[in-house]
């Protein structure tokens, strides 16, 4: 069989299976904006674990993470695993509080709860503005990881842009077919697929290097420095990466809006206990596969490496099933990508439009979620089309930026922060993210999220304690 | 009858002040004690940041760095003390 044909059977096969589960979604679900973008909150515990962590699972973990520790080795298994799992415990901090808000009054999406805790309409413009600048870039990597796949897997017989375009229609299909529910349902599929594919990849590609040892042995020789934290990264760094991680993923909107959906708290427990160990070890296959091919393929540089894990299959195992692996890195983009889209979608459908339409109409909010769903796609599939090289230095400060948002998110569900201060607490960890980009103020050795963060929730409580003592400002 | 009635004063207050943990005082320590939790998750996110084991290069089974071995048994022992504060701390 043609590799183009074979490669496009297996892709085309698994992309059916979400269109069904499109279609299925459609069949049971209620025309309401609570059904569609929140399925109701009637997410059962082992669904809302698999789209919280599919969610987090994207094309980053997929290729980045063997691209990063090819390069790094395994001290990159300790900046992303820990602090990843560490953000099980926002499911209480954050989540638990947003479950019982949006239940008791009906709340949508993260912008329409803090506007709504604070009553103001500029702090929720304010996060709507955040969480969309910082998300939208994020959005087009996930097309863009498509494209080079299958560009890669068919020798350039499928075009990038058209590899992109593929898979941005089928994400279009089921999201707006199914909402919430479809997304959720797909994200258990996806899940499923990226751990025992990636495990798959581990083993067939350790089996066909000489067993683990010995592929290990070859990256050793190839270069020591894998296998050790001292002068590949600092004791700063790696706390840095802890605390960002920790902080960041809940305020990505499209988690952040999970926190919505449990049926009960209990799901919502569940899902806490089983994070950790699971993204623990799930991280640890793509790192083991960038070391190992570090021993097999040593000469890749730069942007070279992220394409380790395509290479190695290539080299390594017959094309159907290094097409089926691949099209657990599909599942990987699909996850994050149709999140988001939904999210930003009820974002604007809930946050930007409702407020300014003279009538009050559930439909009219239907249809334009729907709507959003198509433009928002058809905008991430624009930016992909020719990506600016500004966007990946935007996707790089998107985690700083949303972090920005955690230490007034914690006022707001805990302290009732007055408004203004959490929008004085926000607009300084802008304007410090803005002189970090151009290096104007010293690091001290750290990432720039953890200065910037602590000066946020230091600029919260002076200016919140300061308006409650002295009145309005 | 509602076991305050057979209980002293004192003990009354205390019910109150801990959240109704007098029918199993063996856990008491371990509920309502936000202190407590915090110490707790905090140490496990401090033994994370290992800077004193920074050195250290020995190989477990042959290929897995020891202090990748120490993270994901920190990330299980997370997962474990998550499922114990789940059912003394994070009640419905």
């Amino acid at each position: 069989m043609n590799a183009t044909i074979l490669v496009l059977t297996i892709i085309t096969s698994y992309l059916s299976l979400t269109i069904l589960l499109g279609i299925y979604g459609y069949k049971v679900s209620e025309k309401s904006i609570q059904d569609y973008f929140l399925a109701s909150r009637k997410i059962g515990p082992l669904v809302l674990f698999f789209t919280l962590a599919a969610t987090n699972f994207s094309a980053f973990t997929f290729l980045g993470f063997a691209g990063e520790a090819y390069t790094q080795g395994y001290a990159f298994y300790g900046v992303m695993g820990f602090g990843t799992s560490f953000t099980a415990l926002s499911f209480y901090i954050i989540g638990r509080k947003v479950w019982i808000l949006g239940k008791e009054k009906g709340y949508i999406t993260p912008p329409e709860l803090i506007g709504g805790e604070t009553k103001s309409h500029t702090l929720r413009m304010l996060y709507v503005a955040v969480m969309v600048i910082f998300t939208l870039p994020y959005l087009a990597v996930q097309p863009m990881s498509a494209g080079f796949v299958l560009s890669a897997l068919t020798d350039g017989a499928i075009p990038y842009f058209y590899g992109a375009v593929f898979l941005t229609v089928f994400i279009i299909a089921y999201v707006f077919l199914g909402g919430m529910r479809t997304i959720a349902w797909t994200d258990v599929l996806q899940g499923l697929m990226i751990i025992f594919l990636l495990l798959t990849a581990v083993v067939v590609l350790a089996y066909n290097l000489g067993g683990l040892q010995v592929a290990h042995e070859r990256a050793m020789a190839e270069n020591p420095g894998l296998f050790v934290r001292s002068g590949t990264i600092t004791v700063k760094t790696w706390l840095s990466f802890s605390v960002l991680w920790s902080l960041c993923n809940p305020m990505f909107p499209q988690l952040f809006q999970r926190f919505f959906i449990p049926d009960s708290e209990k799901s919502l427990q569940r899902a806490s206990i089983m994070f950790p160990i699971v993204t623990g070890l799930l991280f640890l296959l793509p790192i083991m596969i960038g070391v190992m091919g570090r021993g097999a393929i040593p000469e890749l540089s730069g942007q070279e490496a992220d394409s380790i894990l395509p290479m190695m299959l290539e080299r390594y195992a017959p094309l159907w099933l290094s097409t089926l692996i691949m099209s657990g890195g599909f599942a990987a983009f699909m996850s994050t990508a149709d999140s988001q889209l939904l999210t930003m979608s009820s974002m604007f459908t809930r946050d930007i439009f409702h407020p300014y339409t003279p009538f009050d109409s559930e439909d009219f909010d239907y249809s334009i979620g729907h709507i959003m769903v198509v433009l928002l796609a058809l905008i991430g599939l624009a930016i992909a089309y020719n990506p600016p090289a500004t966007i990946f230095t935007i996707v790089t400060w998107a985690f700083t930026g949303l972090a920005i948002l955690y230490p007034s998110t914690l006022g707001v569900l805990y302290w009732k922060a007055e408004a203004k201060a959490c929008i004085i607490s926000i607009l300084t960890g802008l304007t410090m993210l803005l002189l970090y980009q151009f290096e104007i103020v010293p690091d001290f050795g750290f990432l720039p999220a953890i200065p910037i963060v602590v000066t946020s929730g230091i600029v919260l409580f002076v200016s919140h304690h300061t308006i409650k003592i002295y009145g309005e400002l | 009858m509602t076991g305050n009635v057979f209980l002293f004063p004192a003990d009354q207050a205390r019910k109150q002040r801990i959240g109704g943990c007098m029918e199993e005082r063996s856990h008491c320590w371990l509920k309502e004690n936000r202190a407590l939790w915090m110490v707790i998750f905090g140490a496990i996110f401090i033994l994370s940041i290992d800077f004193w084991y920074w050195e250290v290069d020995t190989l477990v089974f042959g290929f897995l760095p020891i202090w990748v071995l120490r993270l994901i048994i920190l990330q299980i022992l997370l997962s474990a003390l998550i499922y114990l504060f789940v059912i003394f701390y994070w009640r419905d």
